[in-house]
C-alpha cells in the first residue's frame, strides 16, 4: 500500500469531498431556484383567477338558494304518486314501420 | 530478477484475488437480483407489447392495464436489472483498477437490499394505479429521494478508491466510470427536483422529464458499458487498446453530445423550439462516438476471431458494441428532419430504446458478468449450452424487436401521416409488427431464464471446480473443461 495516497485521512478527505461532489447539483439547482424564478402573472393565470372567482361566486349563489328539505321532500312525494299510479299507453303516437319494399324482379 | 518478478506476480495475483473476495457478496447479490428483476421485467414487456395489438388480452385484471404495465416493465427493467448491473460493474471494475480493496462491501450488500425494496414498493406503486406517469420516472416521488441516497451509498466508495489509488497511469475504463458515477446523480437530482419537488411550469417538468429519458441512457448505462468493453477487449484478447487518441476522442465526444440529448420527443410542444432541434442534432451526432468507440474495440480483437468466438464475454462484449455502432446508425436516421415528423408518435422510439438498453447495455453487461462471477466465486460456468442458447436467443431476441419496432413504427407514422386512409387502417399495420414484438420478448424471456438459472447455480457455489474457463469452443485434449478441483489450490481463477 502507497501509504502517501492512501491512508485514513485521505479516505475521510475522499469521502466528503466526493459527496460534496455529488449532491452539489441538487445543492446548486436548490440555490439557484429562487434566482431565477420570480413570481410571474401570466395573463393565462389571470384570466384562471377570473374564473374561480366567477365559479365560486356560482357556487356560493346555489349553494344559498337550495333548499335541499324541500327538495327532498318533493322527491318523496313524486316517488310516492309514481308508485301508486298504474302504467296507461302514452299519448304520443308511434310510427308504424314502413311497408318493405317489393324485390325487384329479374 | 526473475525470482523478483516472479514474486511480484504472485503478489499482484494475492491482490487481485483479495479484492475479488471482499467484492464477492455485494456483487453476486446485485448480479443475481438484477437478473431475477430481468426476467420479470421481460414478462411484464411481453404482457405490455401485447397489449398494444390485443387489447382485451388479460383485461380482467385492473393492475395490468396497459398504461400500468408499460410503466412497470420499464421501471422493472432499468432500475431492477440495468441499475444492479451496472452497480456490481462498477464496484467491481473500480476497485480492479484502483487496486484497492472494498472495506464497505457490508454497508453496500445492506443498502442494496434497500434498493431492492424500493424498486419493488414503486413497481407495486405503479400497478395500483398510483404511479407518476412519467416516462422512466414512473415511480411515485417519495421513491425518488430514497432512491438516490441507495446510489450515493452504493457508488461513493468507489470514488474514494479512486481518489486513494496508487498514483500512476488512469485507464480508459476509469474515465467512463468516474463520469458515469458522477453524471448520475446530476440528471437524477436535476430531473427529480425540477419534475416532482419545484413548481415549476408542467410543460418545462416534462421537457426535463423527457431529458432525463434520454440522458439516462447516454450518461450512466452507456458509460458502464463503454467502461466494461474496455477492459475486457483487451484483458481477454491481451493486446492494447488500439488507438489512446481514439479513445479519448469518443469519451469527450460522448460527453459533449450526451446532455443534450432528450428533449427532441418533444418536437412541436410548446417549449422554445430550439431545445427538441439541439437534441435531435445530439441524437444525430451519437454516430460519432458509436464509430468511434466502435473503431477502436473492434480493432483491438481484430485478427483474435477464434477468441471472440471462444470466451462468453468478449462474444458478448463484441455484438454489443456492434450493436452500439448499429444504434449510432439508427439514431441519426430517425433524428433526422423527416424522419422525426414520421415516426415522433410511433414504435419507433421504443426500438431504439431497447437497442440502446437491451442491445448495448445489456450485452455488455452479460460478458462483464460472464467475466466477473468466475472471479469472485472461484467456480467456472456449468454450461456451455447454457451460455450458447442465451447468447442467440437474446441476439435473435434484440434483433427483432428492433427490427420490428422501427419498420412497423415507420409504418404507423405513414399512416398517420396519409389523411386519406382512416385511422384503423394504421392501427391494423402496426398491430402485424406488434405481434412480431410480443414473439421475440417470448424469445428474450428463453434466453433470460437460462442465465438466471444459471447465474442462481453459481450463486449458491455450484459452479464447476477448475481453472480452465467455460469455453465456447474448446479444443482440450483431456476434459473439456480441465481437471477438476484444482482451483482451490491457486489463489484466484485466471484468463
Amino acid at each position: 500500500m502507497d501509504h502517501t495516497r492512501d491512508n485514513p485521512l485521505k479516505r475521510f478527505t475522499a469521502f466528503w469531498v466526493a459527496l460534496l461532489l455529488v449532491t452539489a447539483f441538487g445543492i446548486a439547482c436548490i440555490i439557484l431556484r429562487p434566482m431565477t424564478h420570480a413570481k410571474v402573472d401570466s395573463a393565462m393565470e389571470a384570466a384562471a383567477d377570473d374564473r374561480r372567482a366567477v365559479r365560486a361566486e356560482v357556487d356560493n349563489a346555489q349553494r344559498k338558494n337550495l333548499n335541499q328539505s324541500a327538495l327532498d321532500e318533493a322527491f318523496k312525494a313524486k316517488a310516492v304518486s309514481l308508485l301508486k299510479s298504474e302504467p296507461k299507453p302514452g299519448k304520443v303516437a308511434v310510427p308504424k314501420p314502413a311497408a318493405e319494399p317489393e324485390p325487384a324482379s329479374e | 530478477m526473475a525470482e523478483t518478478t516472479s514474486n511480484a506476480e504472485s503478489n499482484d495475483v494475492a491482490l487481485r484475488a483479495s479484492i475479488d473476495r471482499s467484492l464477492r457478496h455485494p456483487v453476486m447479490f446485485f448480479f443475481t437480483s438484477g437478473a431475477v428483476w430481468l426476467a420479470l421485467a421481460i414478462v411484464l414487456g411481453l404482457v405490455a407489447s401485447a397489449k398494444k395489438h390485443s387489447p382485451e388480452f388479460l383485461s380482467c385484471f385492473s393492475w395490468l392495464d396497459a398504461g400500468k404495465v408499460d410503466g412497470a416493465h420499464m421501471s422493472a427493467l432499468i432500475y431492477g436489472w440495468g441499475a444492479q448491473a451496472a452497480f456490481g460493474i462498477i464496484i467491481w471494475l473500480m476497485a480492479r483498477l484502483s487496486r484497492k480493496e472494498c472495506t464497505n462491501a457490508g454497508t453496500i450488500l445492506t443498502v442494496g437490499h434497500l434498493w431492492n425494496l424500493f424498486v419493488f414498493i414503486g413497481l407495486i406503486c405503479i400497478l395500483s394505479g398510483n404511479g407518476s406517469g412519467i416516462a422512466y420516472m414512473e415511480f411515485p416521488g417519495f421513491i425518488w429521494p430514497l432512491l438516490i441516497v441507495c446510489y450515493l451509498a452504493i457508488t461513493i466508495w468507489s470514488l474514494v478508491q479512486f481518489q486513494v489509488r496508487d498514483a500512476g497511469h488512469v485507464y480508459v475504463s476509469q474515465w467512463y466510470l468516474l463520469a458515469g458515477l458522477l453524471w448520475f446523480p446530476w440528471i437524477a437530482v436535476t430531473a427529480f427536483l425540477f419534475v416532482f419537488v419545484f413548481d415549476g411550469h408542467p410543460v418545462m417538468a416534462t421537457a426535463i422529464a423527457s431529458w432525463f429519458k434520454g440522458s439516462l441512457f447516454l450518461l450512466f448505462f452507456l458509460p458502464t458499458a463503454l467502461a466494461s468493453a474496455y477492459y475486457l477487449a483487451p484483458k481477454v484478447t491481451g493486446r492494447p487498446v488500439y488507438s489512446y487518441n481514439l479513445a479519448l476522442f469518443g469519451f469527450w465526444a460522448l460527453a459533449f453530445l450526451g446532455p443534450w440529448a432528450g428533449m427532441q420527443k418533444l418536437v412541436g410542444a410548446p417549449i422554445p423550439q430550439f431545445l427538441p432541434y439541439m437534441g435531435a442534432a445530439a441524437m444525430v451526432l451519437i454516430l460519432i462516438p458509436a464509430i468511434s468507440v466502435g473503431l477502436n474495440i473492434l480493432k483491438t480483437v481484430h485478427g483474435h476471431g477464434d477468441i471472440v468466438a471462444e470466451s462468453p464475454s468478449l462474444r458478448f462484449t463484441s455484438s454489443g458494441i456492434v450493436l452500439f455502432v448499429a444504434y449510432g446508425v439508427l439514431s441519426f436516421v430517425l433524428h433526422t428532419v423527416p424522419a422525426m415528423k414520421m415516426t415522433q408518435f410511433s414504435y419507433s422510439g421504443y426500438g431504439l430504446d431497447i437497442l440502446g438498453f437491451y442491445g448495448v447495455f445489456s450485452l455488455c453487461a452479460f460478458g462483464a458478468i460472464y467475466f466477473i462471477v468466475p472471479r469472485i466465486t472461484r467456480r467456472e460456468w456449468l454450461s456451455r449450452r447454457f451460455i450458447s442458447w442465451h447468447y442467440f436467443l437474446s441476439l435473435y431476441g434484440v434483433a427483432s424487436i428492433v427490427i420490428c419496432a422501427v419498420v412497423g413504427g415507420v409504418t404507423q407514422g405513414q399512416g398517420i401521416e396519409d389523411v386519406a386512409q382512416p385511422f384503423a387502417t394504421m392501427a391494423e399495420r402496426a398491430s402485424q409488427y406488434g405481434w412480431g414484438v410480443t414473439i421475440a420478448w417470448a424469445f428474450l424471456l428463453f434466453a433470460n431464464l437460462f442465465f438466471c438459472l444459471h447465474l442462481l447455480l453459481m450463486w449458491a457455489r455450484l459452479g464447476r471446480r477448475s481453472s480452465h474457463p467455460t469455453l465456447l469452443k474448446g479444443h482440450h485434449t483431456e476434459n473439456p473443461h480441465g481437471p477438476e478441483g484444482e482451483i482451490d489450490n491457486i489463489g484466484s481463477a485466471s484468463a
